[in-house]
């Protein structure tokens, strides 16, 4: 072998080949340049909350794409429904993950709406779920010997607390938190929203 | 001359100047062979020992010039009667304390990285080998001497029983089974040294670095601590995986289930990784014990000549 010129052009050919059949139809056919209705975009705060679990490294437990009934029962634990591209809108990045050491978040807003209950995970979820194996995030909170105006406190029981003082939230809890009550995809999927939803009739909802 | 034929012409002379733009874009596209036969130009070597580089060091501190190689290397190789392929040239020179002294120069063939007698051969007789032995071919060979001229060394002759070059070959056909040189074997002072300096663990390589591993037994410790630290951590994982990704594709089992259930799996991971961390400490340890300054050079002592 000594003429490199075909090999090389026989090879970035099939390179070329195969993003377009794998990179760049799939993203044609995906492209969506509208919104669903009942998805808002994120407020200042939410997007905030956003970065901090971008920073956090939260997807690499918990996942955001709920899967079809077929596949996984994400429905029956209350995951919602399959998502579709048209969900992550206003995602960049994306944070669709592959690991689910922890339960999948893209509807947690929904299944879990208390900011008080969120507060008190992230400060210490054995507080909550004593099996529970996600990592503490107390540097995310202040303790403080008296809560002050505006200051929000975190509930805890007493063996989570501390001796003296109370547990309040700083802005970056406050911010992550209202990300995570922001993530609520119950709306209707689009008629035209692609997934894969193996051999099942277009339409055809559980 | 008929229309028709002024068309075939036409035609003809269309194809030869397409086929002639064919050939010149393929010209372009092909790499172009370089010029051979320019003035020191090395011909490619020719297989010999694959991988490897031999070399040879002589430590002029330790030769005494007893001549044990002179006379073993004519014992193995047979060339005439004086003629030598190695030999030691015995020097009276002034030492640093300017009093004459002895100096022992054992001489063979340094085997060139660019052999300047190599590319001289009109009928390529004489090669280099991809592991660096510059041999001849004396069937080749015509004895023009051109080569015996080249070399700045003095370290080939003709053989004036053959009529044809012949040099020192590392005693290829010893190294092949297996053997030293014959005249690394007979070196009473140990003073000659062969080997692979592709090999950083060569003793060559090594005494030319002046760098060993100072614990070379760390080289198996960070092996096993890898191995055993891996294989931990990904029979754990996967084992681990396995069972969580069941109890979660399972509707009747709670979520705390599948998390509950990797716990051991993942202590066994960190146990598996922790080892693999101590594994790769161990290694950048080792690795650093080379690159400290050590094993002072040996002390020369300079006997004066009675």
């Amino acid at each position: 072998m000594n003429n490199y010129l075909p090999l090389s052009i026989i090879s970035l050919g099939i390179l070329a080949f195969a993003t377009l059949m794998l990179v760049i139809a799939p993203g044609i056919e995906m492209a969506r340049p509208e919104p669903p209705a009942g998805l808002q975009p994120y407020t200042v705060e939410e997007q905030r909350g956003r970065d901090v679990y971008v920073s956090m490294g939260c997807l690499y437990c918990h996942s955001q794409q709920p899967r079809a009934p077929e596949q996984a029962p994400d429905g029956e634990r209350g995951w919602g429904r399959p998502s579709v591209s048209a969900d992550y809108f206003y995602d960049s990045p994306h944070q669709l993950g592959t690991m689910r050491t922890g339960p999948d978040l893209l509807n947690v807003g929904a299944r879990l709406p208390s900011e008080s209950w969120h507060l008190t995970h992230l400060y210490q979820p054995r507080a909550i779920f004593d099996w529970s194996i996600m990592p503490a995030y107390p540097f995310l909170f202040e303790v403080k010997a008296e809560a002050e105006e505006g200051d929000v406190v975190v509930a805890l029981p007493p063996e989570f607390a501390p001796a003296d003082g109370v547990v309040v939230a700083s802005q970056e809890a406050r911010d992550l938190t209202a990300y995570l009550l922001s993530l609520d995809r119950t709306y209707p999927a689009p008629e035209d929203g692609i997934r894969d939803d193996g051999y099942r009739p277009r339409g055809d909802a559980e | 001359m008929t229309a028709e034929a002024e068309d075939r012409d036409v035609a003809d002379r269309r194809g030869f100047l397409k086929t002639l733009m064919a050939l010149g874009s393929g010209a372009a596209l092909m790499p172009a062979e370089t010029a051979q036969a320019a003035i020191n130009q090395q011909p490619p070597r020719r297989p010999g020992m694959a991988g490897k580089r031999y070399a040879m060091l002589v430590d002029l501190r330790k030769c005494i010039g007893c001549q044990a190689c002179t006379v073993s290397c004519s014992l193995e190789n047979m060339p005439p009667l004086g003629q030598f392929r190695t030999t030691v040239h015995q020097y009276e020179v002034q030492n640093a304390a300017g009093a004459p002294d002895m100096l022992m120069l054992p001489r063979l063939c340094n085997q060139c990285d660019e052999p300047p007698c190599v590319p001289v051969c009109p009928v390529q007789a004489t090669f280099q080998r991809e592991d660096g032995i510059v041999l001849v071919d004396n069937e080749t060979c015509v004895g023009c001497g051109y080569c015996v001229q080249a070399c700045p060394y003095d370290a080939r002759f003709l053989n004036h029983e053959t009529q044809t070059a012949d040099k020192c070959t590392f005693c290829e056909h010893r190294l092949e089974a297996g053997l030293l040189p014959a005249c690394v074997e007979s070196c009473v002072g140990g003073a000659r040294v062969i080997g692979d300096i592709l090999d950083p663990g060569s003793e060559i390589s090594v005494r030319m670095t002046g760098r060993a591993f100072r614990w070379p037994a760390l080289i198996n410790a960070h092996f096993w601590l890898i191995v055993v630290g891996f294989a931990i951590y990904f029979f754990a994982l996967s084992i681990g995986g396995w069972l969580q990704g069941l109890a979660m594709l399972d509707g009747t089992r709670p979520f705390s289930e599948s998390v509950i259930l990797t716990k051991p799996y993942l202590e066994a991971r960190s146990v598996g990784g922790a080892l693999m961390t101590l594994g790769h400490i161990v290694f950048a340890f080792n690795v650093a014990s080379i690159l400290l300054p050590q094993r002072a050079p040996e002390t020369v002592r300079t006997v004066p000549a009675e």
